[in-house]
């Protein structure tokens, strides 16, 4: 399921969103970023500076207002909401702070979901589901149900769930944020290694430890990205 | 204590505390009102929700003021002035008793008025009309007297006290002349007896008021000169008595009057061979009885709608906590205790629960006119001879009071326990609207009561009580042991095996039922049905898992689709059980009024093939077809039979005034041969033959398709005080209404005008009407009427049928209610389920199989509910069955039953679709975000 072309897997150029409402608020003010194949990057900021609203358009979760965004060499914006919903299905995996598990399947059959989406069979989605709870340490755990499982348990089977299918990108979203201290450090050292497995990872966060094992930084502020050690060309291309 | 009162004292008392804590904490009240206010539209639809209990309730209690206002209005109407009525069995006596007791001075100051009359029955020929009508009372009066007792107010707006009629002109009841479609001026033969006939000018219609009223059924009224030729100088067979006053005053000072009259008659010559009845307050009394015995059961049945209504207040309680959760948090992040929580939601549910039970008295009273209109005019016109009631509609304020006070009550206690639920949060991930996380909940000492309670309480019953105490005591061990085995072993497995045991208890207590006309039976099989349907509901839901395998072979987006709804429902079986179940217990009841009435019509119906065609004439004794319909009968069957009229009370509780019913005496000869069909016979008797042999030998056992209940006894009041029979078999041939019985049982009875009924068949090839429109032409001057027996029997089937109608009416707001239900546990979804939406449209499901994920939930639980309801409520009908009809063959009116399934799907396909959209709807980033 991931392609494999040259070239960034994540252009946006001149992206903008804007909330409407009592009061409207520019949340993304023309924003250009690439992010290469293979990459791990952490968008950082103070909270309204557009963090999880940049990962949202990114990964065709929202719509934007203006500008673009090419995944994979796939216009987001020319694409309907089906086409993107499909495009999430086929290409993208994603990690939520409140882990976002169904409560009501085991960790197994959540983690099968996106195999379930490919049409693949029982059997085979089971053993790769399995295949990957075994690779994050969790195979002990498969058949119990979230609320049977440790915060850190539920984010390694969230993580699961995201790799599953190999998608082109994961998007992580606070991944650590319900987390503790060596909880976080668990689940950094996964995405980290799935990293260098050749997954390419994005993730939003407010912990600097977790940014700091990112290969790449972005500071936002205010709807604009602003250049991580005072380096903006080297955020930017 | 009167239940009503205890019930509006309840009211009252929780209203008040209510009050009194707003008063004490006006923030709370202040934060519940602003909360009530805050989307008008939201909380219209949760009013309209709650409504639905409120609605059932009010609408059967209009049904039962109704019933109670016609009926005892009716009874009033039918005897007029006349309380009381001295008698000697239907005998004739002197006159003069009448005129001694007139003159007694010690009576003069509490006597209304005394008359000497003579009431008999008798058959009505048109002679130029061309109409018979046989059971007509044939009511004479004395005109000098008839003044105390009103005069006739005729059809053409003149009045008559009777004095102004020539010697051979008589007066009709409005009835009567409707029958037979008479006009002033008609001749008119009446006969009594064979040698009794005579031949009257109708002289006018009497309006059904005043005297005119007198009986409610078809009735001639004569002056008793008039009477003479026919009558003779036997004298009079009632002696009429008024008391003073009018309605309940009235009765009381009659009761007086009785025990003065009976006094008074013991001094006079012949007066103590006579019976004084204190005929309006006894007919008064059986109708308030009798409409107390159907109002319990209304009030049941609108009950059980409540109740199904609460497992609606249940979600929307919860819908409604679920939206204000993180506000609720913050609530008690500042410092609200729990309590204080219940306290807010509960003073919200206040104003909430009493617009809606204030609100609802217009849809219950609008449903109330429907079922009025329905059940009761439908029913009092198709019972056989029945008196013509007129319907009243009415509705006190009593039953408003509890109408509001009880759907009020159910409600509030409804959305206190939700709310009791609701307010356990750890207010960190509620402010977050994260999900609960969830823990072992600590022991608590109230639980370990609790459940120590149920135990004993349980043994209490097996060890002591009756068969539905026992049934209880078994469900609260089965219910005990589930709770004590919790974390032991899994969920399913625990579901499981309640579900299980609940449904094998009800088999087995229900398989015990000897005798189903018992109210302890009625009462078993009730909570049978109850345990039945939760208990297999549970089992459904526990083991709906198995539907995952079938699921596996599905190709495409199809098996990602059902994979959360399916685990929605199979991970949480006590919630699906649940909402199976109130679809269930609702459908057990309408595929029992879809089994038992065609299984009992079928019976009946069956008869035809034995005789078709009925031949009544209640005043000629050995009537006989003419020659000239001899070729339209294949054979034909004669009974004397005489018509009863008076109270009939049987052992099963029914007890009816002023009923007619044909008493058919047949002969040893007759017996010998088993003459009839039976559908039913009593278990002491191995086979048909054994009950005709039975009846032969015993005076007190009679056959009847009358009264189908073999065992039971029927109490008529013959001339020397009251005659118990008991049924013995339950007659197939509907043309038989009445009882049958050897000629030894039907002789306390001689005193009673004799006529004859003859059952026929018609000929192959003739038709069975064309059959009895030709007899009828050749014997209606003799009074004989001839009818078909299928038109009987759909008469019949008529007020049975809107019996069921009325039932069905009831379930299908109990059904609405399930529906409904179905519609709030899919908003619910929408509000509870929403990060998990969220994360699924993210992971690429697309909105339709969002919606179609939804929409199988809702159709899966109302599958399993209509699968539950039919397959417990086959069986039961089938003990029901076999209790009224024994070895009769069950019939089921699937065209209906399938009519109901499937509306019941459009119906939760259009609740549900509405909801499943706005899920479907729902952008994945709105779903994901959190509110921080």
């Amino acid at each position: 399921m991931r392609q494999s072309m040259d070239g960034p897997i994540v252009q946006a150029v001149r992206l903008r969103k804007v909330y409407r409402g009592a009061n409207e608020v520019e949340a993304l003010r023309g924003i250009d970023i690439e992010i290469d194949r293979g990459e791990m990057i952490a968008i950082v900021g103070p909270s309204g500076s557009g963090k999880t609203t940049l990962l949202n358009c990114l990964s065709g979760l929202d719509a934007f207002d203006g500008g673009k965004v090419i995944v994979d060499g796939k216009d987001l914006s020319a694409m309907s909401d089906r086409a993107r919903t499909a495009y999430r299905r086929d290409h993208m995996g994603f990690v939520f702070q409140a882990f976002n598990l169904l409560p009501v399947l085991s960790a197994v059959e959540n983690v099968e979901i996106p195999l379930l989406l490919h049409n693949v069979n029982s059997r085979d989605s089971r053993r790769r589901a399995l295949e990957m709870l075994e690779t994050l340490g969790l195979a002990h755990r498969a058949n119990h149900r979230p609320d049977q499982l440790s915060g850190g348990e539920q984010q390694r089977v969230a993580v699961a769930r995201a790799l599953v299918h190999k998608p082109a990108v994961v998007w992580a979203d606070e991944p650590t944020g319900n987390l503790d201290t060596e909880v976080t450090q668990v689940i950094v050292e996964l995405l980290v290694r799935m990293n260098k497995d050749g997954q390419t990872i994005v993730l939003v966060t407010h912990n600097p430890q977790v940014a700091e094992r990112a290969r790449r930084t972005l500071r936002m502020r205010d709807g604009r990205i602003e250049i991580a050690g005072g380096e903006r060309a080297a955020a930017v291309r | 204590m009167n239940v009503a009162v205890v019930v509006i004292g309840v009211f009252v008392l929780v209203y008040a505390a209510l009050l009194v804590l707003a008063i004490r904490r006006p923030l709370l009240a202040r934060l519940a009102l602003r909360e009530a206010v805050r989307r008008p539209g939201q909380s219209a639809l949760v009013v309209l929700g709650l409504m639905v209990g409120t609605v059932a309730i009010f609408s059967m209690q209009f049904l039962g003021d109704s019933f109670y206002k016609s009926q005892t209005q009716a009874a009033f109407l039918a005897w007029g002035s006349v309380d009381l009525v001295a008698a000697k069995g239907g005998r004739f006596f002197d006159p003069q008793l009448a005129t001694a007791l007139a003159a007694d001075p010690r009576l003069r100051s509490s006597l209304g008025a005394v008359q000497a009359g003579i009431e008999l029955p008798s058959s009505v020929v048109d002679l130029d009309r061309g109409n018979v009508k046989p059971l007509v009372a044939l009511v004479g009066f004395d005109p000098a007297t008839q003044r105390r007792f009103g005069s006739y107010l005729l059809a053409d707006g003149t009045t008559t006290l009777g004095q102004d009629l020539g010697p051979d002109e008589v007066l009709i009841s409005a009835s009567l002349a409707d029958a037979l479609e008479a006009r002033s001026g008609d001749r008119l033969r009446v006969s009594i007896g064979p040698q009794q006939v005579v031949e009257f000018r109708l002289a006018g219609i009497a309006q059904a008021q005043g005297p005119g009223a007198y009986t409610l059924r078809p009735a001639l009224f004569s002056p008793l000169a008039n009477l003479r030729p026919v009558i003779g100088d036997q004298g009079i067979n009632v002696i009429r008595i008024a008391a003073p006053g009018e309605g309940q005053a009235e009765l009381d000072r009659a009761h007086d009057l009785a025990a003065q009259v009976r006094v008074a008659l013991q001094a006079i010559p012949g007066g103590p061979s006579l019976n004084v009845l204190e005929a309006k307050r006894v007919d008064v009394d059986a109708q308030v009885k009798q409409v107390d015995g159907t109002r319990g059961f209304y009030t049941a049945l609108s009950l059980f709608v409540a109740l199904a209504g609460a497992a609606l207040v249940v979600n929307l309680g919860l819908a409604l906590a679920e939206e204000r959760r993180p506000r609720y948090a913050v609530l008690r992040a500042l410092g609200l205790s729990r309590a204080g929580m219940v306290a807010l939601s509960v003073l919200e549910g206040a104003f909430y629960s009493l617009a809606a039970a204030v609100l609802a008295l217009v849809p219950g009273a609008l449903l109330g006119l429907g079922l009025v209109a329905l059940v009761y005019v439908r029913v009092h016109s198709a019972v056989l001879e029945e008196r013509a009631a007129p319907v009243q509609y009415a509705v006190t304020p009593d039953s408003v009071a509890i109408s509001v006070a009880i759907g009020a009550l159910i409600v509030l206690a409804t959305l206190f326990a939700t709310s009791i639920r609701s307010s356990r949060m750890q207010i960190s991930s509620a402010i977050k609207n994260l999900p609960e996380p969830t823990g072992r909940r600590k022991r608590s000492i109230w639980r370990t009561a609790l459940l120590a309670g149920l135990g004993l309480g349980s043994l209490a019953a097996l060890v002591v009580g009756s068969l539905p105490v026992h049934l209880a005591g078994g469900a609260g061990l089965v219910i005990l042991v589930a709770a004590l085995v919790g974390g032991r072993i899994s969920d399913r497995m625990r579901a499981t095996l309640t579900g299980a045991a609940l449904t094998l208890l009800a088999a087995a207590n229900l398989a015990t039922i000897k005798n189903i006309t018992t109210n302890e039976s009625g009462i078993a099989i009730v909570l049978g049905v109850v345990a039945a349907v939760f208990g297999l509901s549970l089992l459904v839901a526990s083991n709906l898992r198995l539907l995952e395998i079938p699921m596996g072979w599905l190709r495409g987006g199809a098996r990602a689709t059902m994979r959360p709804s399916l685990a929605y429902l199979t991970r949480r079986p006590l919630r699906a059980g649940l909402g199976i179940g109130a679809f269930a217990l609702v459908l057990v009841l309408m595929t029992m009024t879809s089994v038992l009435v065609p299984t009992f019509n079928g019976q009946f119906l069956g008869a035809l093939n034995e005789y078709d065609i009925r031949v009544s004439a209640p005043t000629t004794p050995e009537l006989s077809l003419p020659d000239s319909v001899r070729p339209q009968i294949a054979r034909q069957f004669a009974m004397p039979t005489r018509s009863y009229r008076g109270e009939v009370s049987t052992s099963n509780g029914l007890t009816l005034q002023d009923q007619y019913l044909p008493l058919y005496s047949l002969s040893r000869a007759q017996l010998a041969t088993g003459p009839f069909q039976l559908v039913g016979r009593d278990s002491r008797y191995k086979s048909d033959a054994e009950v005709w042999q039975a009846l032969a030998d015993d005076p007190h056992l009679v056959v009847s398709p009358s009264y189908t209940i073999p065992g039971v006894m029927v109490t008529l009041a013959g001339p020397e005080g009251p005659i118990q029979f008991r049924v013995a078999g339950a007659l197939r041939n509907f043309g038989l209404w009445g009882l049958a019985g050897s000629e030894a049982a039907m002789a306390p009875f001689t005193t009673l005008p004799v006529g004859t009924t003859i059952l026929a068949k018609a000929a192959p090839n003739v038709g069975a009407v064309a059959a009895a429109r030709q007899i009828q032409r050749a014997v209606f001057s003799q009074g004989a009427e001839a009818t078909t027996v299928k038109e009987m029997s759909d008469a019949s089937a008529s007020a049975g049928q809107a019996f069921t109608d009325m039932i069905r009416l009831v379930m299908g707001v109990g059904l609405l209610v399930g529906v409904l239900s179905l519609g709030i546990l899919a908003l619910r979804a929408v509000i509870e389920r929403r990060r998990s939406i969220g994360m699924l449209r993210a992971l690429g499901y697309r909105p339709g199989q969002v919606l179609a994920g939804m929409l199988s939930e809702a159709l899966i639980t109302a599958t399993c509910g209509a699968l539950v309801g039919i397959g417990v409520g086959v069986p039961i009908s089938f003990v029901m069955t076999n209790g009224y009809l024994p070895g009769s063959r069950l019939e089921i009116d699937s065209s209906s039953l399938a009519l109901i399934v499937v509306a019941l799907f459009l119906a939760v396909l259009a609740v549900t679709t509405l909801p499943a959209l706005r899920a479907a709807r729902l952008p994945a980033v709105e779903a994901l975000r959190l509110e921080d």
